[in-house]
């Protein structure tokens, strides 16, 4: 395993674990669907995996109080209390988005209880969770959860007080904010930063969406501070751990046996900036893999950058949407399983069967396809006919997508499709 | 006056649980509403399928065979289990409800079955002009009046575009919307009805036309 160093000379694993994929009982992942469930943490399973980081060098875990229905901490903190304190790291952050929970008061007891639920005194990595949300109001909203209700300065003394080791924050949304954050860090001194990064994203973000923000500009604004980088994202959400045509192409003559996921962490690992790079790993071979590609990380070559910058554009000729299944758009309260339409629709998009002219020779199969899968993976209840639009889930997003627009979208199509077969 | 009552208690409960939603303090991430299957109104005149002249004509012709219900891709059909006072209808003469589904655009496969000439076969063009219903929208069950907030699902899903949203209340234009049925449009599809998010009854039901009308 390759490490790195962190600002208080920690020595912190390239892979680190992002607990907001758990497995569950069946054999789904804690932030998604699978039929549409709210099926139980797989446990035991949970535990072998975080046995499995420890003994191959992963010591960084990364949660927060609002992941995978609220569970998250208390499941890690759990199967972290079987390994010795000094083997591992854990980062947890300050949920604070629900209005009621930005008081001072509230925001502390959200933190004291990541502490309890952790079963521990010191928090490694404590992170003002998602700033730049709430659009045109972020900078307000920035001001509302950690300024004027007085919890950073509050957090600030719990770091000098040793019961937080490095602070840092987490961020999607309005680059403005992102720069005010780093405007302060001479006063606040961020111990590290944690942004979403990957070959897509580093100069492709804008064009996903006008309203995020391209890696490279906040890698280099962390790295000319010398603030490390904790990287989310690196896979967006599984979606690059599979090429499509186009990217294929582009790709696997340079390595034939090298994996979509393989190149992802290389690009990611490769920034000399980079403390750890999160994964969720819902399956063990996914943890095998990731830490074979850690062990230890190639930097990609001048080449490789080139032909991940071409497959970058091949990648965006599809027509995906931007979901990463995080899922903090949910639970939809009208029952639909948004994260799951969505990743119906990029599988297709994907894999080329995204059927929209009825006299295409491939339009039965494709039709066929699509529709079945739809079925079979989201409930007739769940689906996306079933929107009122009634817009709660988009402030939500923090890949910025207008969801009750995409699930018009999908539902369109899906209406389209439906209509141009027989009964 | 009891009635009254308690239907004015139930409205303003939900009221007050879907506001606590509309604040927004969603805590966590993650998980699935639970969600129940869309409730089975009463009718005041059954439906009968796109091809039945009317009740009285279907009802003479059928005899009940079921092939229509067991080929009703949507699950549409059902046969009548109790007959209705004053209607013509006997018990297995099958009938439509939307719990399940609508009756589908694309969809002819009752005329195609029908063996008695009680449901005539159309093709989908056809269908398209012959109105079997109308759907009646309930105040007080729709969710912007229970919960405040303008739905789309039923307009946006309307096959005859028989429904525009209007403000609820007229002299405020930023009241929540609600559906108006522009009845020489409306086909009686029941699509209004099966996605109508209102529960545990729709607030969109569909009434049958005693004689089907063709436009």
């Amino acid at each position: 395993m390759t490490f790195r160093t962190g600002s208080h000379g920690e020595k912190v694993s390239l892979l680190g674990y992002g607990a907001m994929r758990y497995p569950t009982v069946d054999g789904g992942h804690a932030n998604t669907y699978h039929g549409g469930s709210n099926a139980p943490i797989d446990l035991d399973k949970v535990q072998k995996h975080i046995d499995f980081c420890i003994e191959h060098g992963v010591n960084y875990f990364d949660t927060s109080p609002a992941y995978c229905r609220g569970e998250s901490e208390k499941v890690l903190g759990d199967a972290l209390s079987k390994h010795p304190r000094d083997k591992w790291f854990v980062a947890t952050k300050l949920s604070n988005f629900a209005p009621k929970t930005q008081t001072f008061e509230a925001s502390r007891k959200m933190y004291e209880e990541s502490r309890r639920l952790l079963r521990t005194d010191v928090i490694d990595f404590y992170l003002l969770h998602s700033i730049g949300g709430g659009g045109k109001n972020a900078m307000k909203v920035f001001n509302d959860r950690f300024v004027d209700n007085g919890m950073l300065a509050f957090l600030l003394k719990e770091r000098e007080a040793g019961r937080i080791r490095n602070l840092g924050f987490s961020f999607h949304g309005e680059e403005s904010v992102f720069r005010h954050a780093i405007s302060m860090h001479g006063k606040v001194h961020w111990d590290f930063v944690q942004i979403q990064l990957n070959w897509v994203d580093w100069h492709h973000a804008k064009e996903v969406n006008p309203r995020n923000v391209n890696a490279e500009t906040l890698y280099n604004l962390l790295a000319e501070r010398n603030i490390p980088a904790v990287i989310m994202e690196p896979l967006l959400g599984g979606r690059l751990a599979k090429f499509n045509e186009a990217v294929s192409r582009r790709l696997t003559p340079l390595d034939p046996k090298a994996t979509p996921a393989s190149w992802s962490f290389r690009f990611a690992g490769s920034f000399p900036g980079v403390l750890t790079v999160l994964s969720g790993m819902t399956y063990l071979r996914h943890i095998e893999e990731n830490v074979k590609t850690y062990s230890p990380l190639k930097p990609l070559d001048d080449a490789e950058r080139a032909a991940l910058e071409r497959a970058a554009r091949a990648y965006l000729s599809d027509d995906s949407i931007p979901c990463t299944s995080c899922n903090y758009c949910m639970p939809c309260p009208y029952g639909l399983d948004i994260p799951g339409i969505f990743s119906v629709w990029n599988q297709a998009a994907v894999s080329g069967y995204l059927p929209d002219d009825a006299a295409d020779p491939d339009y039965a199969a494709g039709r066929r396809r699509f529709l079945v899968e739809y079925e079979r993976f989201v409930p007739r209840l769940r689906q996306a006919q079933r929107c009122i639009g009634c817009g709660r889930c988009a402030p939500h997003c923090p890949q910025s997508i207008d969801i009750p627009a995409m699930i018009r979208k999908v539902d369109v199509f899906v209406e389209k499709l439906r209509r141009n077969g027989r009964a | 006056m009891v009635e009254v009552n308690r239907r004015g208690f139930l409205v303003s409960a939900a009221t007050a649980a879907i506001s606590a939603l509309a604040d927004d303090d969603k805590l966590t991430d993650g998980g699935f509403a639970a969600v129940t299957p869309p409730g089975a109104p009463a009718r005041a005149i059954p439906v009968v399928p796109p091809g039945a002249a009317g009740l009285d004509d279907f009802s003479l012709r059928c005899v009940g065979c079921q092939l229509c219900v067991t080929r009703c891709p949507n699950q549409v059909l059902r046969p009548l289990r109790r007959h209705q006072p004053g209607m013509p209808l006997g018990v297995l003469q099958p009938v439509m409800g939307f719990e399940r589904g609508y009756c589908r655009p694309e969809c002819t496969a009752c005329g195609d079955v029908c063996p008695a000439g009680a449901i005539r076969r159309l093709d989908p063009q056809q269908k398209k002009t012959v109105r079997i219903g109308h759907a009646v929208w309930n105040r007080d069950l729709c969710i912007a009046a229970t919960e405040g907030v303008t739905c789309h699902a039923c307009e946006r899903h309307c096959l005859g575009n028989a429904i525009t949203l209007v403000p609820m209340d007229a002299g405020d234009k930023t009241s929540p919307k609600v559906p108006r049925v522009d009845d020489a449009k409306c086909i009686g599809c029941g699509a209004c009805e099966h996605l109508c998010p209102a529960r545990p009854m729709p607030a969109m039901t569909v009434e049958g036309l005693a004689a089907h009308l063709t436009s």
